[in-house]
């Protein structure tokens, strides 16, 4: 049984659903509506989910897991504390394969590009013609910096070409590289975006997978099920 | 060889920070402040792929013997926008580049970012710190009041419900737990209670300085009203050794950890925190925790 834990239910998580329909693999969507209803434990060895002792799971959006439907505001902050903190926990669990499973710091910090990718970015004040958010993926003139106090990831140009991966492969096959794949392992980032400049290097990663702009979402669920399925058999 | 210098870093509020200033002016050591929220206006900094420098009132500070001590208000603001999703957005900004920045520094760091936030989840702390070996009172995290209530009554001395994240909360005894519904909002760690003192040990660099609490009126001595007394205590060998080595492998300087001490004499291992306030047991005891961490850091640095 794979358990897929989501915010809301997605175009992706269809997909995987459908893909692991197919393949005669039982999963279960783990919803915060979903969480608010059932009953679940978490030991030292295992946890318990609605009676059903977890193995495999699959974080499909990571720490950005919102719960502002389900709380009132003055309990939201909390109540999402609490989420987050009981999630990060699985991926710890021995019993428990986790795929984007993210370390304490993505569930505690919501870091910037510097995290993904600490050794590439050049950053001062007011050099090149673009800056990159440290907290977003896409580069702006420095024109709409808002009255810049901080220093900024530079770029020459906004010239900068995305491509998704999963598991170490960007979707066309290319191997991601090395540094990067090594990285994105040790902080548990199965899947996401990586962003080049005109030169091809490295500079931000979003590790969400779900962005309207994949096409391809069938191929992606499919290599994302044949990744855990692999890896359960390991 | 330039001076060495201590660089406190974020919010000028904070007492850790000016006790190690005041420390530092007695040892004649260099100090200097610089706040987060005046980045861009009173000091600047720049990091490419070979260097990094930072200024002062555009005078620039010669890094390679410098201690830096960042401590961060919860709550930085930003004055230069009137629109609050703007000025949240400049605030992590400028966070982000403030922790790329102490990434990159060469000298040591009290403590670098990103380091011990597993301290922001107890279960998957507890996991860890009983993976290095320490011992930790049974627990288990549920949502189900019935469950909750099963494994109090496992426990002899029953159990103490808490919150699942680092965020401060209520900590009672089970009795005490709040509502009648059988599914909880959300989850809380229900762990076994284990009657004794409590002691806090800080550890800095390759040393332990370790407080007991003694005498608390309530569950927790850190409680209004909770009137326990201070005292230096020293720490079983073999546990130091087993904090220095956690420390170590965290790359965290400055930790504190917090146990449970029960009349046989077992140290429980409850938590580690990555950014300990030490004021208080440094005042009340007289205990050097200040002076460690500047003679430590300063050992780094040669």
């Amino acid at each position: 049984m794979l358990h897929v834990i989501c915010a809301c239910e997605t175009t992706l998580s269809r997909a995987l659903l459908a893909c692991a329909a197919e393949q005669k693999v039982n999963t279960v969507l783990v919803t915060p509506a979903y969480l608010l209803e059932a009953i679940y434990t978490l030991s030292p060895e295992r946890l318990m989910l609605d009676g059903n002792a977890v193995r495999r799971v699959l974080f499909l959006h990571g720490a950005q897991f919102s719960l502002e439907p389900f709380f009132e505001a003055a309990e939201l902050s909390f109540a999402e504390a609490e989420m987050r903190a009981f999630f990060s926990a699985i991926h710890s669990l021995p019993s428990v394969i986790c795929f984007n499973g993210l370390d304490a710091v993505q569930w505690f910090s919501r870091p910037g590009l510097e995290y993904f990718t600490p050794h590439e970015i050049e950053v001062a004040r007011y050099g090149g013609r673009f800056w990159l958010p440290f907290r977003g993926v896409q580069p702006s003139a420095l024109v709409d910096l808002p009255e810049s106090a901080f220093p900024v990831a530079r770029l020459a140009s906004n010239a900068v070409t995305s491509t998704p991966f999963i598991c170490g492969k960007c979707l066309d096959g290319k191997p991601l590289p090395t540094s990067i794949a090594t990285r994105l392992a040790e902080i548990g980032v199965d899947f996401g975006w990586l962003l080049f400049t005109a030169d091809a290097t490295p500079i931000a990663v979003s590790p969400v997978l779900d962005d309207p702009s994949l096409t391809d979402i069938r191929s992606a669920a499919e290599i994302l099920l044949d990744a855990i399925m692999k890896s359960a058999q390991e | 060889m330039s001076d060495p210098i201590l660089i406190r870093l974020g919010d000028p509020t904070d007492l850790c920070s000016k006790l190690l200033a005041a420390r530092a002016e007695l040892a004649g050591l260099d100090d200097v402040f610089l706040n987060e929220e005046k980045l861009g206006d009173q000091w600047d900094f720049r990091v490419s792929k070979e260097s990094v420098s930072l200024f002062a009132n555009d005078t620039p500070i010669e890094l390679s013997r410098a201690i830096f001590f960042p401590r961060f208000s919860p709550k930085p603001s930003w004055d230069r926008s009137a629109d609050r999703e703007t000025a949240y957005a400049a605030i992590r900004e400028r966070r982000s580049a403030i922790n790329h920045f102490l990434c990159r520094v060469p000298g040591p760091v009290v403590n670098r970012p990103y380091v011990g936030l597993e301290n922001g989840s107890k279960p998957l702390q507890m996991i860890e710190l009983v993976q290095a070996g320490f011992r930790v009172p049974p627990w288990i995290v549920t949502n189900s009041r019935l469950e909750a209530f099963r494994f109090d009554a496992c426990m002899p001395k029953g159990c103490l419900f808490k919150s699942v994240s680092g965020m401060r909360s209520s900590v009672g005894r089970m009795t005490n737990l709040p509502g009648n519904d059988e599914i909880l909002a959300t989850p809380i760690v229900v762990q076994r209670f284990v009657s004794g003192y409590d002691v806090r040990c800080h550890v800095v660099d390759d040393i332990c300085i370790a407080t007991m609490m003694s005498g608390t009126k309530g569950i927790d001595y850190r409680d209004k009203g909770a009137e326990a007394r201070f005292e230096a205590i020293s720490v079983p060998r073999g546990l130091e050794q087993l904090m220095l080595g956690y420390a170590r492998s965290k790359g965290i300087f400055l930790s504190g950890f917090d146990f449970k001490v029960d009349k046989a004499g077992c140290w429980h291992c409850l938590e580690m925190n990555p950014a300990p306030t030490f004021v208080t047991y440094e005042l009340a005891t007289g205990q050097k925790v200040t002076e460690a961490i500047l003679d430590k850091a300063l050992n780094r640095i040669g």
